[in-house]
Protein backbone atom coordinates (compact mmCIF):
# COMPACT_ATOMS: atom_id res chain seq x y z
CA UNK A 1 0.00 0.00 0.00
CA UNK A 2 2.79 2.50 0.76
CA UNK A 3 3.80 2.32 -3.30
CA UNK A 4 0.60 3.06 -4.01
CA UNK A 5 -0.16 6.05 -1.93
CA UNK A 6 3.09 7.17 -3.28
CA UNK A 7 2.28 7.06 -6.64
CA UNK A 8 -1.37 8.84 -6.15
CA UNK A 9 0.19 11.65 -3.76
CA UNK A 10 3.65 12.20 -6.15
CA UNK A 11 1.10 12.59 -9.16
CA UNK A 12 0.24 16.06 -8.50
CA UNK A 13 0.88 18.84 -6.16
CA UNK A 14 -3.07 19.12 -5.10
CA UNK A 15 -3.74 15.53 -4.45
CA UNK A 16 -3.66 14.69 -0.74
CA UNK A 17 -3.54 10.82 0.15
CA UNK A 18 -5.03 10.69 3.65
CA UNK A 19 -4.32 8.12 6.32
CA UNK A 20 -7.03 5.20 6.49
CA UNK A 21 -7.62 6.22 10.35
CA UNK A 22 -10.83 7.81 11.54
CA UNK A 23 -8.98 10.94 13.09
CA UNK A 24 -7.50 11.88 9.83
CA UNK A 25 -10.44 11.07 7.22
CA UNK A 26 -13.44 13.20 9.66
CA UNK A 27 -10.43 16.18 9.22
CA UNK A 28 -9.57 15.79 5.97
CA UNK A 29 -11.53 13.64 3.44
CA UNK A 30 -14.73 15.09 4.09
CA UNK A 31 -16.54 18.08 1.54
CA UNK A 32 -16.20 20.95 4.02
CA UNK A 33 -12.75 20.20 4.20
CA UNK A 34 -12.38 20.33 0.10
CA UNK A 35 -14.53 22.57 -0.89
CA UNK A 36 -13.49 26.29 -1.85
CA UNK A 37 -9.83 24.18 -2.11
CA UNK A 38 -8.07 23.33 -5.09
CA UNK A 39 -6.78 20.06 -3.50
CA UNK A 40 -7.97 16.75 -3.48
CA UNK A 41 -8.13 14.51 -1.27
CA UNK A 42 -7.95 10.76 -1.32
CA UNK A 43 -8.59 8.42 1.32
CA UNK A 44 -9.98 5.11 2.56
CA UNK A 45 -7.31 3.32 0.53
CA UNK A 46 -7.38 -0.19 1.47
CA UNK A 47 -7.45 -3.44 -0.56
CA UNK A 48 -11.21 -5.29 -0.90
CA UNK A 49 -12.28 -9.05 1.23
CA UNK A 50 -12.62 -10.33 -2.48
CA UNK A 51 -8.68 -10.06 -3.46
CA UNK A 52 -5.52 -7.94 -2.71
CA UNK A 53 -5.88 -6.77 -6.62
CA UNK A 54 -8.79 -5.02 -5.36
CA UNK A 55 -8.28 -1.45 -4.01
CA UNK A 56 -11.27 1.13 -2.92
CA UNK A 57 -10.66 4.51 -2.18
CA UNK A 58 -12.74 7.57 -1.58
CA UNK A 59 -12.44 10.83 -3.46
CA UNK A 60 -13.40 14.65 -2.80
CA UNK A 61 -12.78 17.35 -4.78
CA UNK A 62 -14.28 21.18 -5.93
CA UNK A 63 -16.68 20.28 -8.62
CA UNK A 64 -16.55 24.14 -9.69
CA UNK A 65 -12.85 24.45 -9.68
CA UNK A 66 -10.72 21.32 -10.83
CA UNK A 67 -14.13 19.76 -12.20
CA UNK A 68 -14.92 23.28 -14.18
CA UNK A 69 -13.20 26.39 -13.78
CA UNK A 70 -9.74 25.62 -13.10
CA UNK A 71 -9.01 23.54 -16.32
CA UNK A 72 -10.09 26.65 -18.47
CA UNK A 73 -7.66 28.93 -16.22
CA UNK A 74 -4.62 27.13 -16.86
CA UNK A 75 -5.65 26.22 -20.37
CA UNK A 76 -5.60 30.18 -20.92
CA UNK A 77 -2.41 30.25 -19.06
CA UNK A 78 -1.14 27.69 -21.26
CA UNK A 79 -1.48 30.14 -24.40
CA UNK A 80 -0.42 32.52 -22.71
CA UNK A 81 3.09 30.95 -21.98
CA UNK A 82 3.28 29.68 -26.14
CA UNK B 1 -1.09 40.89 -25.79
CA UNK B 2 -3.53 38.24 -26.87
CA UNK B 3 -7.36 40.04 -26.88
CA UNK B 4 -9.40 37.48 -24.42
CA UNK B 5 -13.03 36.91 -24.55
CA UNK B 6 -15.29 36.04 -21.72
CA UNK B 7 -18.34 35.00 -22.48
CA UNK B 8 -20.81 33.53 -19.28
CA UNK B 9 -18.66 34.85 -16.63
CA UNK B 10 -21.68 35.91 -14.81
CA UNK B 11 -22.61 32.49 -13.91
CA UNK B 12 -21.64 30.20 -11.31
CA UNK B 13 -18.37 28.36 -12.93
CA UNK B 14 -17.85 31.65 -14.70
CA UNK B 15 -17.91 33.64 -11.46
CA UNK B 16 -15.30 31.13 -9.87
CA UNK B 17 -13.04 31.59 -13.23
CA UNK B 18 -13.48 35.27 -12.76
CA UNK B 19 -12.41 34.76 -8.84
CA UNK B 20 -9.68 32.32 -9.40
CA UNK B 21 -8.08 34.29 -12.47
CA UNK B 22 -8.24 37.34 -10.35
CA UNK B 23 -6.61 36.19 -7.68
CA UNK B 24 -3.65 34.60 -9.70
CA UNK B 25 -3.28 37.89 -11.14
CA UNK B 26 -4.44 36.60 -14.84
CA UNK B 27 -5.70 39.52 -16.31
CA UNK B 28 -2.47 41.36 -16.12
CA UNK B 29 -0.95 40.42 -19.70
CA UNK B 30 -3.95 40.29 -21.49
CA UNK B 31 -6.64 42.16 -23.56
CA UNK B 32 -9.72 41.11 -21.51
CA UNK B 33 -13.46 41.95 -23.52
CA UNK B 34 -16.61 40.84 -21.76
CA UNK B 35 -19.19 40.07 -23.70
CA UNK B 36 -22.74 39.30 -22.64
CA UNK B 37 -26.54 37.83 -24.18
CA UNK B 38 -28.65 40.51 -22.64
CA UNK B 39 -26.77 43.61 -21.35
CA UNK B 40 -24.48 44.82 -24.34
CA UNK B 41 -23.27 48.23 -23.69
CA UNK B 42 -23.29 47.97 -19.99
CA UNK B 43 -20.10 48.52 -17.89
CA UNK B 44 -17.89 45.49 -17.88
CA UNK B 45 -16.61 43.97 -14.39
CA UNK B 46 -14.23 45.68 -12.29
CA UNK B 47 -11.17 42.89 -12.26
CA UNK B 48 -8.66 45.37 -11.78
CA UNK B 49 -7.28 46.25 -15.24
CA UNK B 50 -9.93 48.70 -17.89
CA UNK B 51 -11.84 46.84 -19.76
CA UNK B 52 -14.46 48.25 -22.35
CA UNK B 53 -18.49 48.20 -21.90
CA UNK B 54 -20.25 44.44 -22.98
CA UNK B 55 -20.49 43.54 -26.38
CA UNK B 56 -22.91 41.34 -27.98
CA UNK B 57 -21.93 37.53 -27.28
CA UNK B 58 -23.82 36.73 -30.02
CA UNK B 59 -21.76 39.10 -32.85
CA UNK B 60 -19.80 37.71 -34.87
CA UNK B 61 -18.19 40.37 -35.92
CA UNK B 62 -17.54 41.34 -32.17
CA UNK B 63 -15.82 37.85 -31.26
CA UNK B 64 -13.98 37.58 -34.36
CA UNK B 65 -10.78 40.32 -33.54
CA UNK B 66 -10.50 37.55 -30.39
CA UNK B 67 -7.61 35.33 -30.14
CA UNK B 68 -9.30 33.84 -27.79
CA UNK B 69 -12.72 33.21 -26.56
CA UNK B 70 -13.44 31.55 -23.05
CA UNK B 71 -17.52 30.35 -22.35
CA UNK B 72 -18.77 29.35 -19.40
CA UNK B 73 -22.10 30.24 -21.06
CA UNK B 74 -23.52 26.82 -21.28
CA UNK B 75 -24.10 24.52 -24.50
CA UNK B 76 -26.72 26.15 -26.04
CA UNK B 77 -24.77 29.74 -26.36
CA UNK B 78 -21.43 27.30 -27.97
CA UNK B 79 -24.46 25.42 -30.06
CA UNK B 80 -25.58 28.74 -31.40
CA UNK B 81 -22.45 30.42 -31.97
CA UNK B 82 -19.19 27.93 -32.65
CA UNK B 83 -20.04 26.10 -35.62
CA UNK B 84 -21.21 30.18 -37.53
CA UNK B 85 -17.95 31.26 -35.95
CA UNK B 86 -15.51 28.78 -37.03
CA UNK B 87 -17.64 28.53 -40.61
CA UNK B 88 -16.53 32.23 -41.33
CA UNK B 89 -13.55 31.90 -41.00
CA UNK B 90 -12.17 32.60 -37.28
CA UNK B 91 -9.00 30.71 -36.21
CA UNK B 92 -8.79 31.75 -32.73
CA UNK B 93 -8.62 29.28 -29.62
CA UNK B 94 -12.21 27.85 -28.25
CA UNK B 95 -12.12 27.32 -24.62
CA UNK B 96 -15.14 25.91 -23.50
CA UNK B 97 -16.75 25.24 -20.27
CA UNK B 98 -19.73 23.20 -21.74
CA UNK B 99 -19.66 19.86 -22.54
CA UNK B 100 -21.33 20.09 -26.12
CA UNK B 101 -18.21 20.19 -28.28
CA UNK B 102 -16.31 17.43 -25.81
CA UNK B 103 -17.02 14.51 -28.39
CA UNK B 104 -16.24 16.42 -31.42
CA UNK B 105 -12.79 15.36 -32.92
CA UNK B 106 -11.40 18.41 -33.29
CA UNK B 107 -11.52 19.40 -29.67
CA UNK B 108 -9.24 18.35 -27.27
CA UNK B 109 -10.03 17.93 -23.60
CA UNK B 110 -7.85 20.00 -20.66
CA UNK B 111 -6.92 18.78 -17.14
CA UNK B 112 -3.25 19.78 -17.62
CA UNK B 113 -2.03 18.26 -14.53
CA UNK B 114 -3.33 14.81 -15.96
CA UNK B 115 -2.92 15.66 -19.72
CA UNK B 116 -0.24 18.27 -20.22
CA UNK B 117 1.74 16.56 -23.15
CA UNK B 118 -1.65 15.49 -24.95
CA UNK B 119 -2.39 19.36 -25.01
CA UNK B 120 1.33 20.32 -25.98
CA UNK B 121 1.31 17.63 -28.71
CA UNK B 122 -2.57 19.27 -30.18
CA UNK B 123 -1.57 22.20 -29.67
CA UNK B 124 2.33 21.57 -32.10
CA UNK B 125 -0.76 20.30 -34.49
CA UNK B 126 -2.70 23.53 -34.69
CA UNK B 127 -5.66 22.00 -32.37
CA UNK B 128 -7.70 25.13 -31.37
CA UNK B 129 -10.69 24.36 -29.66
CA UNK B 130 -9.97 23.19 -25.75
CA UNK B 131 -12.96 21.49 -24.03
CA UNK B 132 -13.30 21.44 -19.67
CA UNK B 133 -13.81 17.69 -19.27
CA UNK B 134 -16.71 15.77 -17.58
CA UNK B 135 -15.85 16.92 -13.50
CA UNK B 136 -16.38 13.13 -12.40
CA UNK B 137 -13.63 12.13 -14.91
CA UNK B 138 -11.13 15.21 -14.13
CA UNK B 139 -11.56 14.79 -10.51
CA UNK B 140 -11.42 11.24 -10.54
CA UNK B 141 -7.29 12.01 -12.53
CA UNK B 142 -6.92 14.38 -10.26
CA UNK B 143 -7.01 12.26 -7.54
CA UNK B 144 -6.00 8.52 -8.99
CA UNK B 145 -3.93 9.93 -11.94
CA UNK B 146 -1.06 8.86 -10.14
CA UNK B 147 -2.30 5.23 -11.02
CA UNK B 148 -3.55 5.30 -14.33
CA UNK B 149 -0.25 7.46 -15.41
CA UNK B 150 1.71 3.84 -14.18
CA UNK B 151 -0.38 1.90 -16.10
CA UNK B 152 -2.53 -0.19 -12.83
CA UNK B 153 -5.66 0.08 -13.35
CA UNK B 154 -7.54 -2.40 -15.73
CA UNK B 155 -10.45 -0.97 -14.75
CA UNK B 156 -12.68 1.12 -12.36
CA UNK B 157 -16.16 1.53 -11.24
CA UNK B 158 -16.96 5.46 -9.59
CA UNK B 159 -19.73 6.03 -7.34
CA UNK B 160 -19.91 9.52 -7.62
CA UNK B 161 -22.14 11.89 -5.23
CA UNK B 162 -22.72 14.96 -7.22
CA UNK B 163 -24.15 18.04 -5.25
CA UNK B 164 -25.99 20.08 -5.92
CA UNK B 165 -23.89 23.35 -6.91
CA UNK B 166 -23.31 21.19 -10.41
CA UNK B 167 -27.19 21.61 -10.82
CA UNK B 168 -27.03 25.29 -10.46
CA UNK B 169 -27.81 28.41 -8.00
CA UNK B 170 -30.98 28.39 -7.85
CA UNK B 171 -30.47 24.64 -6.85
CA UNK B 172 -28.43 25.33 -4.34
CA UNK B 173 -30.79 27.75 -2.96
CA UNK B 174 -33.84 25.47 -2.95
CA UNK B 175 -31.65 23.11 -0.87
CA UNK B 176 -31.08 24.97 1.52
CA UNK B 177 -35.25 26.00 1.56
CA UNK B 178 -35.30 22.39 1.90
CA UNK B 179 -33.44 22.51 5.22
CA UNK B 180 -34.83 25.03 6.47
CA UNK B 181 -38.22 23.88 5.80
CA UNK B 182 -37.47 20.51 7.59
CA UNK B 183 -35.95 22.45 10.49
CA UNK B 184 -39.10 24.58 10.76
CA UNK B 185 -41.46 21.77 10.67
CA UNK B 186 -39.99 19.86 13.87
CA UNK B 187 -37.89 23.49 15.43
CA UNK B 188 -40.46 23.05 18.93
CA UNK B 189 -39.60 19.24 18.91
CA UNK B 190 -36.11 19.52 18.39
CA UNK B 191 -35.81 22.14 21.66
CA UNK B 192 -37.36 19.75 23.79
CA UNK B 193 -34.44 17.08 23.86
CA UNK B 194 -37.17 14.50 25.68
CA UNK B 195 -39.54 14.70 22.57
CA UNK B 196 -39.84 11.26 20.83
CA UNK B 197 -37.57 10.47 17.68
CA UNK B 198 -39.51 8.76 16.34
CA UNK B 199 -42.64 11.43 15.88
CA UNK B 200 -39.94 13.79 14.77
CA UNK B 201 -39.00 11.51 11.77
CA UNK B 202 -42.88 10.92 10.67
CA UNK B 203 -43.50 14.83 10.55
CA UNK B 204 -40.01 15.72 9.06
CA UNK B 205 -41.13 12.46 6.31
CA UNK B 206 -44.51 14.21 5.63
CA UNK B 207 -43.00 17.70 5.29
CA UNK B 208 -41.23 16.46 2.03
CA UNK B 209 -44.15 14.25 0.98
CA UNK B 210 -46.59 17.91 1.66
CA UNK B 211 -47.50 19.84 -1.71
CA UNK B 212 -45.53 22.82 0.11
CA UNK B 213 -42.24 21.52 -0.04
CA UNK B 214 -40.09 23.66 -2.24
CA UNK B 215 -39.32 20.90 -5.19
CA UNK B 216 -39.81 23.59 -8.38
CA UNK B 217 -36.22 23.64 -9.11
CA UNK B 218 -35.09 19.83 -8.07
CA UNK B 219 -38.52 18.14 -8.91
CA UNK B 220 -37.93 16.02 -6.20
CA UNK B 221 -37.60 16.40 -2.31
CA UNK B 222 -33.33 16.53 -2.31
CA UNK B 223 -33.18 17.34 1.34
CA UNK B 224 -32.99 13.27 3.08
CA UNK B 225 -32.68 12.02 -0.90
CA UNK B 226 -30.65 10.68 -3.06
CA UNK B 227 -31.24 11.08 -6.57
CA UNK B 228 -30.30 10.63 -9.86
CA UNK B 229 -27.95 13.24 -11.33
CA UNK B 230 -27.96 14.59 -14.46
CA UNK B 231 -25.12 12.95 -15.88
CA UNK B 232 -25.48 9.57 -17.57
CA UNK B 233 -25.59 7.29 -15.22
CA UNK B 234 -23.14 5.16 -17.37
CA UNK B 235 -19.70 7.03 -18.74
CA UNK B 236 -17.60 4.12 -20.36
CA UNK B 237 -14.25 5.25 -21.69
CA UNK B 238 -11.93 3.14 -23.66
CA UNK B 239 -8.30 3.82 -24.07
CA UNK B 240 -7.57 1.50 -26.95
CA UNK B 241 -4.08 -0.22 -28.50
CA UNK B 242 -3.35 2.45 -31.29
CA UNK B 243 -4.24 5.60 -28.95
CA UNK B 244 -6.57 6.64 -31.83
CA UNK B 245 -10.00 7.40 -30.13
CA UNK B 246 -13.51 6.57 -31.74
CA UNK B 247 -14.71 9.17 -29.50
CA UNK B 248 -13.39 12.17 -26.75
CA UNK B 249 -13.41 9.87 -23.51
CA UNK B 250 -11.47 7.63 -26.16
CA UNK B 251 -9.10 10.35 -26.36
CA UNK B 252 -9.07 11.63 -23.14
CA UNK B 253 -7.83 7.95 -22.37
CA UNK B 254 -5.48 8.40 -25.14
CA UNK B 255 -4.17 10.83 -23.15
CA UNK B 256 -3.26 9.00 -20.48
CA UNK B 257 -2.39 5.98 -22.72
CA UNK B 258 0.00 8.04 -24.11
CA UNK B 259 1.81 9.26 -20.90
CA UNK B 260 2.02 5.83 -19.63
CA UNK B 261 2.36 3.57 -22.70
CA UNK B 262 -0.86 2.11 -21.59
CA UNK B 263 -1.54 -0.74 -24.22
CA UNK B 264 -4.70 -2.17 -22.78
CA UNK B 265 -8.27 -0.88 -21.96
CA UNK B 266 -9.66 1.28 -18.95
CA UNK B 267 -12.98 1.22 -18.58
CA UNK B 268 -14.81 3.02 -16.07
CA UNK B 269 -18.56 2.97 -15.41
CA UNK B 270 -20.24 5.77 -13.19
CA UNK B 271 -23.27 5.62 -12.05
CA UNK B 272 -24.07 9.02 -10.19
CA UNK B 273 -26.66 10.37 -8.47
CA UNK B 274 -27.20 13.99 -6.91
CA UNK B 275 -26.98 14.44 -3.01
CA UNK B 276 -28.35 16.92 -0.55
CA UNK B 277 -25.04 18.86 -0.31
CA UNK B 278 -24.07 21.84 -1.95
CA UNK B 279 -20.05 21.44 -2.65
CA UNK B 280 -18.22 19.20 -3.48
CA UNK B 281 -18.83 16.33 -5.56
CA UNK B 282 -17.19 12.97 -3.57
CA UNK B 283 -16.52 9.78 -5.34
CA UNK B 284 -15.87 5.73 -3.90
CA UNK B 285 -14.34 3.89 -6.16
CA UNK B 286 -13.23 0.62 -6.57
CA UNK B 287 -10.80 -0.65 -9.41
CA UNK B 288 -8.92 -3.78 -10.16
CA UNK B 289 -5.28 -3.84 -11.12
CA UNK B 290 -3.98 -4.25 -14.41
CA UNK B 291 -2.30 -8.26 -14.50
CA UNK B 292 0.68 -8.64 -15.27
CA UNK B 293 2.37 -5.76 -15.55
CA UNK B 294 5.81 -5.26 -14.10
CA UNK B 295 4.84 -1.94 -12.98
CA UNK B 296 2.64 -3.58 -10.46
CA UNK B 297 4.45 -3.51 -7.20
CA UNK B 298 5.45 -6.78 -6.15
CA UNK B 299 3.62 -6.12 -2.89
CA UNK B 300 0.48 -6.16 -5.08
CA UNK B 301 1.93 -9.27 -7.07
CA UNK B 302 2.10 -11.13 -4.11
CA UNK B 303 -1.50 -10.69 -2.51
CA UNK B 304 -3.19 -12.04 -5.46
Amino acid sequence: MDEIEERIAKHNEWVKVIPNDKDATIDGLTPTAATGTLQVPVGRLRKLAMGGEYLSAFSVGDQLLWGAAEPLKRMLKILREQ
Amino acid sequence: MLKVGFVGWRGMVGSVLMQRMQEDGDFNGIEPIFFTTSQVGQPGPDIGVDVPPLKDAHSLDELKPLDVIVTCQGGDYTKAVYSDLRNSGWKGYWIDAASSLRMEDDATIVLDPANRKVIDAQLAKGAKTFVGGNCTVSLMLMGLGGLFEADMIEWMTSMTYQAASGSGAKHMRELLNQMGSLHDCVGAELKDTSSAILDIDRKVTAAMRSGDFPTDNFGAPWQAACCRGSIPSSITARAVKSGRGRSRPTRFWASITTLSRLTACVCVSVPCVRTARHSPSSSSRTCRWMKSKSALPSTMSGSR
